[in-house]
């Protein structure tokens, strides 16, 4: 996307995204490219790659007709699943405990994704 | 002359007079008439309570034990019938709500066994709701390998959906 090539928008975009890390109780966030390679990863999980592998490839082949927001709520967990392609071909994975404040994940997640 | 008690084996009535035979110590007759009750009615909490102060009262343990996990099973199924009931009534009073669906299968097609890995290797347990935002929003609630399909009004804001998520939790 062409807002990715400014280093302006880059910046805030990266703060967005330290903001969804600020907020208590997330325990991940990661950012895949249209090629699922990671471009941004935050995690306390120490092995993932073999248990995301299958979501990315989901998402790959997926892409134009699949929802724009994930909230998938387990008994303990919160895991939101986000993409726009209109703005960025990848896709965001965040997990955190499930009382985490929803809304402000949820506030940051958009506006990194401009779905605002 | 010889008074023959004649009864109605449909009537609720019946478990009353069980009960006076516990009473009267008459066991085998109280049994004998709960039988009959069973027979032309449904089980119920009350019937299986009653049959188990019988084996009680006659000393079957064994008796006793198969009647108290039946009467585990047809409470469980009670209490789940319940909270359907207070669920249906909260949801049929929510303006917010445009259509309730109900399904047998995870509502994303091919999206189950792709995040199967990630739940089970993060220890993150199994999806119990999902609410999906898009141009509409939905909510999907799970029970009993069953899900319900909320689908929201176009004008329904999130913390609506979040809210109306938490209150079905609560429902006990």
């Amino acid at each position: 996307m062409d807002y990715e090539k400014s280093g302006e928008n880059k910046m805030k975009q990266f703060d967005y995204l330290q903001s969804v890390m600020k907020v208590p109780g997330v325990r991940a966030l990661y950012v895949f490219d249209e090629k699922g390679n990671e471009v941004f990863r935050e995690s306390t999980f120490s092995k993932d790659k073999e248990y995301y592998k299958n979501l990315v490839e989901y998402y790959a082949k997926n892409r134009g007709k699949i929802p724009k927001l994930f909230y998938l709520f387990t008994d303990t967990h919160l895991v939101i699943l986000a993409q726009n392609p209109d703005a960025f071909k990848g896709f965001v994975l965040c997990i955190s405990f499930k009382d985490t404040n929803l809304g402000l994940l949820r506030i940051n997640i958009k506006k990194f994704l401009k779905l605002d | 002359m010889e008074e023959r008690l004649t009864y109605d084996p449909k009537s609720p009535l019946i478990l009353d007079l069980v009960e006076e035979y516990i009473t009267h110590y008459l066991y085998e007759e109280a049994e004998t008439l709960l039988k009959d009750y069973l027979k032309e009615n449904p089980i119920t909490k009350k019937a299986v309570e009653i049959w188990m102060r019988i084996a009680e009262a006659q000393g079957d343990r064994e008796k006793y034990e198969k009647l108290k996990e039946k009467f585990g099973k047809i409470e469980k199924v009670y209490s789940q019938e319940k909270l359907k009931i207070k669920e249906r009534e909260f949801l049929q009073g929510r303006e917010e709500i445009e259509e309730i669906i109900q399904t047998n299968d995870f509502p994303f097609e091919g999206m189950e066994e792709s995040l199967y890995p990630l739940l089970k290797g993060f220890g993150l347990g199994e999806i119990q709701r999902i609410i999906m935002e898009d141009s509409t929003i939905y909510l999907y609630v799970t029970k009993d390998s069953k899900w319900t399909e909320i689908k929201f009004r176009s004008d329904t804001k999130f913390p609506q959906v979040t809210w109306i998520m938490k209150s079905l939790e609560k429902i006990k």
